[in-house]
């Protein structure tokens, strides 16, 4: 490969890279604090992507669909964390495992009722639907420099509110000892709603950032949620670090593999994690 | 495993007998709904093996039940075999060896991780066969001749028949249901539900616990890959559809439902399941939302399943188990009488944890046969020398020398099987299983080896003998058939007593056996320890000082990782240093 | 209610699943006071602060916060009514910075004062002020006695709770914390503390009681209790 197309697939890889880490931090943090596994993380992925499809067709502009749609996103992880997911603390994982598994039942069949089976586009607004020459001959579409940027910006943030703010040191404090943090006067079950809302909403911002270039479609949701739950496995479990790691890992991995192997582009991910795993079984950041 | 309750036993054979006879009654479409519902029994109980008995929450399950189906599809497509005889035992092995594989690298990881890895390697073989070329794709590939079987030339049937196949589910679901009965009543199956218990006491019994998961992770794999030989026998076509991960929630939830670690729960569970799902979908479009409301509102109610719900109703609260035979109380021999010389000797031990020394260059020598206190403030070392003699830590520095042997560094299980056992400061017992099965998984763990499948572990008469003798000893001989998390905090540390009894060891490592016991259940402690202290040596951390001076032969004081005294109790008591660095007032009353 | 004890016990029973672990514990702890609850190890000590700050739940009896009646309540909500607890080993976060352990819950007072600021904390404990930027996990035995008497103090509460504070430390490393909690009387804030250093407890505390598998066995002041040889003698020492 001459070196334009070399530099577009990283480029790709780590778009998608950083796309996947909004999924996956949310994830890993969600274990990693409040202790739970949660299978319908990836329904937020589809729930944001359908929300910014609809409200992007019906207000005409997919900025203000996303404006709209964050607040909803948010808004829907609190529900869900109060209504379901705190039943699941302290619970056995297998029925944190069902439960959710439920829940993806529920959000899947609901996304059909209200906008079908069909498979739907998003239009990106004009000033991002350009590209950017590299090359004499090749160039890049601005809207995927455009998604790495904010998800770098966004992995910034989330870096200097983990390190910086009162609410990160609670944080990380809160995983290493819940019962600590309670005798300091912090109630921890609103701390849990705020943790677990902020990756829903994450997770949700993904969904709605990756519909154009994606498309809109039924179980969006899970095919992205078990390529997280690989990058969790990779970067270990509650490690914010891991899952930056992780994610660019499999970004570049998944997407030269399907240049290179494309037959068995898809396997390509899932043996970068057996090769981990047969390294370091607690992933790369994890603790044993 | 436990027996089970005599009405419930009376339902299976029941519904055994009604299953038998329906083909004679029943309509083609019931017929076939049925077939249905036996083979997800029998991928259901292949999974309970995992989940209800292993305590390995696998979401990737399904695999092996799709592994199964291709291999079938394979076979008849390439190869022309249509033979019973061939088809099944090769895809039984073929689904065993991708167990073994994949299996392999899931146990490396535990909890969490597991649920997660199972449900990605379920993924890639997803996607192996939807993408790759040969396997038909997302439209998968047909069974093109259903098996027969024939012997001596002589075809007996053939599975394209609907009743036939009718049976042969029917008698797959009974052999499978047999055969894992089996295999959880033997040693194998004793240690596999000590694990899902408590893995930690298990793995401190000296069991190594990967090969017992990878056997099980196996099994569950080879009788997966049976129901889905069966299954792509009934629909005549496979699809990667039944590899996906829904398929493998949908198998879970099955089991849960009828409840985890019972096997009749489960298979009760399919048929209620396949009911349900048929119900349902003739109700709405949207079934599957249904479907999920259903999932999360048996979690949250109805944990324990149908099983849960009809185990209750027949009033089960004890675990039946099998009755060991009336034992004679054999004396033991004191050998500790006999021995000259110190029973354990410990040279400069010292214990460092990133630079701080836990334990700091400790020497000492114990007498056989006598009460050995170690007392000193929280912090001291204590509990960390008591982990170095029993193997649970390796020590940095120093010698332990037991019977004039060298243990030094010992892994915990040659320690136990040289006769050195220990009890834990923070109850460590097998909560859902029997006074009687928590002593004899310890007393099983002195055998060279539990990986044996056929025999019923009732058998293993010895073993059983040294249990009760255990349980009698520390007076629990009427709690014998009790679950341990119905005994009070009292009963439950003489359990824990009893455990290590059950290990037939010389030496006793005991930590704070008093902590948390109100002030009779003390004293009764304090009786059965000294009862004990008759026939063997003990070594006691403990903070009741009354206890130990009415107790104790020998006291040591341990300060911050070293011994600032050690001697006859009435000689270390008087010791003005020890006064005023653990005693406190120093006008000790004499 | 401005002269309610700032915590009251009365009647506190507790359990640990089937185990009746205390068995109606009255304790109380006045505006100011410094109260020492002693008793060896295993005889409920730990169990009757936790009870007292909402981790355990009383099965029977009543805690009451400056007269406000909190039994029961979870543990967040009692500490935000002024009542901080350092348990034993101090309990500080590894992961987080000495500052960040510090200033991580840090608020005024319940009248709305911040009698102690970063600075009052520093000048409490100056050692605390080189380590600043060191991680938790890498202070020793006493600097992370002193972080979590310092992260207690800047929540600003009525009462602190020390649970074997001098734990496992060196004699002059005790000295120091004994200081300070004598440094701790003068500016009003109560404390109740449990330690085995019976001698030195005796100089510090006003009132004292004696716990002995689960029950108050003595309540008075040091100097009564020196006098009791018997409760000396049985539920303390030798």
């Amino acid at each position: 490969m001459d070196p334009g197309a070399i530099a577009i697939q990283v480029l790709n890889g780590l778009q998608y890279g950083l796309l996947l880490f909004l999924i996956a931090a949310g994830l890993t943090l969600i274990f990693g604090i409040l202790g739970v596994i949660n299978l319908a993380h990836g329904s937020f992925y589809m729930i944001g992507a359908y929300l910014a499809y609809w409200l992007s067709e019906k207000t005409g502009s997919l900025a203000l669909a996303i404006a709209l749609a964050l607040p909803a996103s948010l808004l829907l992880g609190w529900l869900v964390e109060r209504l379901a997911i705190a039943f699941l603390y302290q619970r056995d994982h297998l029925y944190q495992v069902l439960l959710t598994y439920g829940l993806i039942l529920i959000f899947n069949e609901m996304q059909r009722i209200i906008w079908g089976n069909d498979v739907h586009g998003v239009t990106l607004p004009a000033q991002l639907a350009g590209v950017i020459p590299l090359t004499d001959l090749q160039s890049y579409p601005v809207y995927r420099l455009f998604i790495s940027l904010i998800c770098m910006l966004i992995a910034v943030g989330m870096y200097v509110t983990i390190h910086s703010t009162r609410l990160g040191m609670m944080i990380r404090a809160g995983s290493s000892s819940r019962e600590m943090v309670q005798l300091l006067g912090i109630d921890v079950g609103r701390l849990f709603g705020v943790v677990f809302s902020a990756g829903a909403a994450l997770t949700a911002f993904a969904g709605m950032l990756s519909a154009p270039i994606n498309s809109v479609y039924p179980g969006m949701g899970e095919n992205i949620l078990i390529v997280s739950f690989v990058v969790v496995v990779i970067g270990g479990i509650g490690s914010i670090k891991g899952a930056f790691v992780g994610s660019i890992m499999i970004g570049l991995a998944d997407t030269f593999g399907k240049v290179m192997v494309p037959e068995f582009s898809s396997v390509v991910v899932y043996a970068l994690m057996a090769a981990v795993l047969l390294w370091r079984p607690q992933g790369l950041f994890g603790e044993k | 495993m436990a027996d089970l309750p005599r009405p419930i036993l009376i339902l299976l054979v029941v519904a055994a007998v009604l299953l038998a006879a329906f083909p004679f009654v029943g309509d083609r479409f019931y017929i076939q709904l049925i077939t249905q519902m036996m083979i997800l029994a029998t991928f259901a109980m292949s999974l309970d093996l995992l989940v209800g008995f292993t305590g390995l929450v696998s979401f990737g399950h399904a695999a092996f039940y799709g592994l199964g189906g291709y291999t079938l599809a394979i076979l008849t497509r390439d190869t022309g075999l249509v033979s019973l005889w061939a088809t099944l035992p090769i895809t039984i092995v073929a689904c065993g060896l991708a167990a073994l594989a994949i299996g392999w690298l899931s146990i490396r990881t535990s909890g969490v991780y597991f649920i997660m890895v199972t449900l990605a390697f379920a993924q890639m073989i997803y996607y192996f066969f939807n993408d790759a070329r040969g396997f038909g794709g997302s439209d998968g590939l047909y069974v093109k001749t259903k098996p027969d079987l024939a012997v001596s030339g002589v075809t007996l049937f053939t599975l394209q028949n609907r009743t036939a196949l009718y049976y042969f589910a029917l008698v797959a679901m009974l052999a499978s249901a047999v055969f894992l009965w089996v295999l959880l009543r033997s040693p194998f199956g004793q240690v596999i539900a000590a694990m899902r218990v408590n893995e930690g006491r298990t793995r401190s019994l000296g069991f190594s616990l990967g090969r017992y998961k990878l056997v099980s992770f196996c099994v569950a794999g080879m009788l997966a890959g049976l129901a889905g030989y069966l299954g792509a026998v009934q629909f005549g076509f496979v699809n990667p559809a039944h590899l996906g991960w829904r398929e493998s929630g949908r198998v879970l939830m099955v089991v849960i439902l009828g409840g985890t670690g019972t096997l009749f729960g489960p298979a009760l569970g399919a048929f209620v399941f396949v009911l349900l799902e048929d119900l349902l979908s003739n109700l709405t479009e949207h079934w599957l939302l249904l479907m999920g409301a259903f999932v999360v509102a048996v979690v949250l109610l109805l944990p324990n399943g149908i099983a849960g719900l009809l185990l209750r109703m027949a009033g089960k609260t004890s675990a039946i188990g099998v009755r060991a035979t009336a034992s004679i109380d054999k004396p033991r021999v004191v050998e500790a009488a006999a021995r000259h010389g110190p029973i354990l000797e410990i040279q400069n031990l010292t214990k460092r944890f990133a630079g701080l020394a836990a334990v700091n260059s400790v020497s000492l020598q114990l007498e056989a046969g006598k009460v050995h206190a170690v007392i000193g403030p929280n912090g001291a070392g204590k509990s960390t020398l008591i982990n170095l003699l029993s193997g649970e830590l390796p020590p940095t520095e120093g010698l332990i020398r037991y019977g004039g042997a060298d243990i030094t560094g010992a892994p915990p299980d040659s320690i136990s099987r040289m006769g050195i056992g220990r009890s834990f400061q923070i109850t460590n017992l097998y909560p859902s299983l029997s006074c009687f099965q928590n002593c004899r998984i310890a007393a099983q763990s002195r055998l060279p080896s539990s990986m044996r499948f056929f025999r019923p572990a009732s058998q293993l008469v010895e073993v059983s003998d040294r249990a009760q003798r255990a349980l009698n000893r520390c007076g629990l001989s009427q709690r014998s058939w009790d679950l341990a998390s119905t005994l009070s905090h009292g009963d439950r540390r003489k359990l824990e007593i009893a455990m290590v009894l059950a290990t037939e060891p010389d030496l006793f490592l005991l930590d704070e056996p008093l902590a948390g016991m109100g002030a009779h259940e003390s004293r009764e402690i304090l009786d059965l320890l000294k009862s004990v202290a008759r026939q063997h040596t003990l070594i006691l951390i403990e903070h009741d000082m009354d206890a130990v001076f009415a107790i104790a032969d020998s006291l040591t004081v341990m300060v911050n990782g070293e011994i600032i005294a050690t001697g006859p109790v009435e000689q270390v008591r008087a010791d003005r240093a020890v006064q005023s660095a653990y005693l406190g007032h120093r006008d000790a009353a004499e | 209610m401005t002269n309610a004890p700032t915590i009251e016990a009365k009647g506190v029973h507790a359990y640990y699943d089937t185990s009746h672990v205390l068995h109606g514990i009255d304790l109380t702890v006045n505006q100011g006071e410094i109260v020492s609850l002693m008793g060896r190890n295993g005889m409920g000590k730990t169990t009757t602060l936790r009870a007292l700050v909402g981790l355990i739940r009383p099965r029977q009896g009543t805690v009451f916060v400056r007269g406000i009646d909190l039994t029961g309540a979870p543990a967040h909500q009692i500490a935000l009514a002024g009542i901080a607890m350092v348990p034993e080993g101090g309990g500080i976060f590894p992961k987080l910075t000495a500052y960040e352990n510090l200033v991580m819950a840090a608020r005024p007072g319940r009248d709305g004062k911040a009698r102690w600021t970063l600075e009052d904390v520093l000048e409490l404990l100056p050692r605390l002020s080189e380590r600043l930027r060191n991680m938790g996990g890498n202070l020793s035995g006493g600097e992370r006695q002193m972080l979590a008497i310092g992260r207690a103090l800047m929540t600003n509460p009525d009462l602190l709770i020390l649970d074997e504070a001098t734990e496992g430390l060196a004699p002059l490393v005790r000295q120091d914390i004994w200081a300070t909690i004598r440094r701790l009387r003068a500016s009003g804030v109560a404390v109740l503390v449990v330690d085995k250093d019976i001698d030195t407890l005796a100089t510090i505390a006003d009132r004292c009681a004696v716990i002995a598998k689960g029950r108050i066995v003595y309540s008075g002041t040091p100097t009564a209790l020196a006098a009791e040889r018997d409760v000396m003698v049985r539920h303390l020492s030798v």
